[in-house]
């Protein structure tokens, strides 16, 4: 328990959480390139199509067409 | 164009129908002007050098280091969530890095690694960084690893499987109504994606998070062993992980030790070989045991290996092949 309290203190992070199964730390990301996130932190989780387009033209989201889709056919008559 | 520029997700068993605009229940998958995007190709939010044991696999390459990468997005949405501030995230939420495929390998050899791991959040929603990674990783000569719910098509996942090595799949509970009231899913999904990792001969462990008074009864150890049981037999390694209170049910209390010891008891009594216990010291709970003369062949402590004795495959003591990938 000391050893933890310790841990605690010098890495400013939960260690008990270290010691769960395929738990990551948020955040602690060991390769960081990201230049590319800085618009996409502090958006709204709601955030509306326009500003998703938005994003994705200047790179800060991904736009890979997904696999494994088929169109809606339009049901009116 | 005729259509209404609506389009139908076939990646999971949810089959989300989205107008333009709208995200399917995983979040990170958009109708972007009548074609379907991924929000997160490439923008992982959690990069990491684990030891394999921490997926949890036992019987596959022991005490070696997986590169182990999660974009943010699930399907699911269970309330006892371990991972949620990611798994339950939107893209906005939480900042990634870019890290393309090739980018994934190269870190992940750099690193020692002998794997990349597909982990921590729910990779089959961010399906295609997977498949694209795992292919570049293969041909590198890395081994890939999956761990999820398994709450996928078949189509998807037969399309991904020759491409896994490994996986860790979370069966959350043996019924239908577990599923429905914990995770908002169903079962039979799961179930079929057992089955078809089995089949195509990726190497396959089990993990049941045991929650109380969710699915900590004799009654619920006993139905879930009878599930795995008919479903892969007795030589596919189960691990019951301890629940520690977060995300919806932050009012439990982390799980008993002495469930979790039961627990174990009872899946070995079902005639399980190789039944483990995680998140949790107990006397030989992380320890691989020859099912024939009981020789203590893999001992581990927390995520480290101490002694390692399976040789070619066998218990040096009396041959008895222990299934697993231990080179």
């Amino acid at each position: 328990m000391i050893l933890l309290v310790v841990m605690a203190l010098l890495t400013g992070r939960d260690p008990v959480l270290d010691l769960i199964r395929d738990i990551p730390i948020v955040g602690d990301i060991i390769s960081a390139d990201s230049t590319s996130a800085s618009a996409a932190k502090c958006l709204p989780a709601a955030a509306d199509t326009a500003l998703i387009g938005s994003l994705i033209r200047r790179g800060a989201l991904s736009e890979t067409r997904c696999l494994w889709f088929v169109p809606v056919p339009d049901e009116r008559h | 164009m005729s259509g209404t520029d609506k389009v139908q997700c076939l990646l999971c068993p949810f089959s989300c129908v989205l107008a333009p605009g709208e995200r399917g229940t995983c979040r990170i998958r958009l109708n972007h002007g009548g074609e379907l995007v991924s929000l997160v190709y490439g923008l992982p939010v959690a990069v990491h050098v684990d030891p394999v044991e921490k997926k949890p696999l036992f019987h596959f390459k022991p005490g070696s280091s997986t590169f182990s990468i999660a974009c943010v997005g699930c399907n699911l949405g269970c309330r006892y969530c371990q991972n949620w501030e990611i798994s339950q995230a939107s893209p906005e939420d939480v900042p990634p890095v870019q890290l393309p495929p090739d980018e994934v390998v190269r870190a992940a050899l750099d690193a020692g690694c002998s794997s990349v791991s597909y982990t921590y959040s729910e990779p089959v929603v961010w399906y295609e960084y997977m498949l694209d990674t795992a292919r570049a990783a293969r041909e590198a000569g890395l081994s890939n690893i999956l761990v999820t719910a398994g709450y996928i098509n078949e189509g998807p996942l037969r399309e991904l499987a020759p491409y896994i090595d490994a996986a860790n799949v979370d069966l959350k509970g043996s019924t239908d109504s577990f599923y429905r009231r914990m995770c908002f899913a169903t079962i039979a999904p799961v179930l079929r994606c057992l089955q078809v990792l089995s089949e195509t001969g990726v190497w396959l462990e089990v993990t049941n998070l045991i929650v109380p008074g969710w699915n900590d009864s004799e009654d619920d150890i006993s139905s879930l062993c009878s599930t795995f049981t008919g479903l892969l037999g007795t030589s596919v390694p189960l691990h019951f992980s301890r629940f520690f209170p977060m995300y919806r049910l932050v009012d439990l209390a982390p799980t008993p030790v002495d469930t979790l010891v039961r627990a174990r008891q009872a899946a070995r009594d079902a005639g399980i070989d190789f039944v483990y216990v995680g998140n949790a010291t107990t006397e030989g709970g992380e320890t691989t045991t020859c099912p024939v003369c009981g020789a203590e062949l893999v001992v581990r402590h927390g995520f480290s290996v101490e002694t390692m004795r399976v040789s070619d495959g066998k218990c040096p003591d009396c041959s008895t092949p222990i299934p697993g990938v231990w080179d």
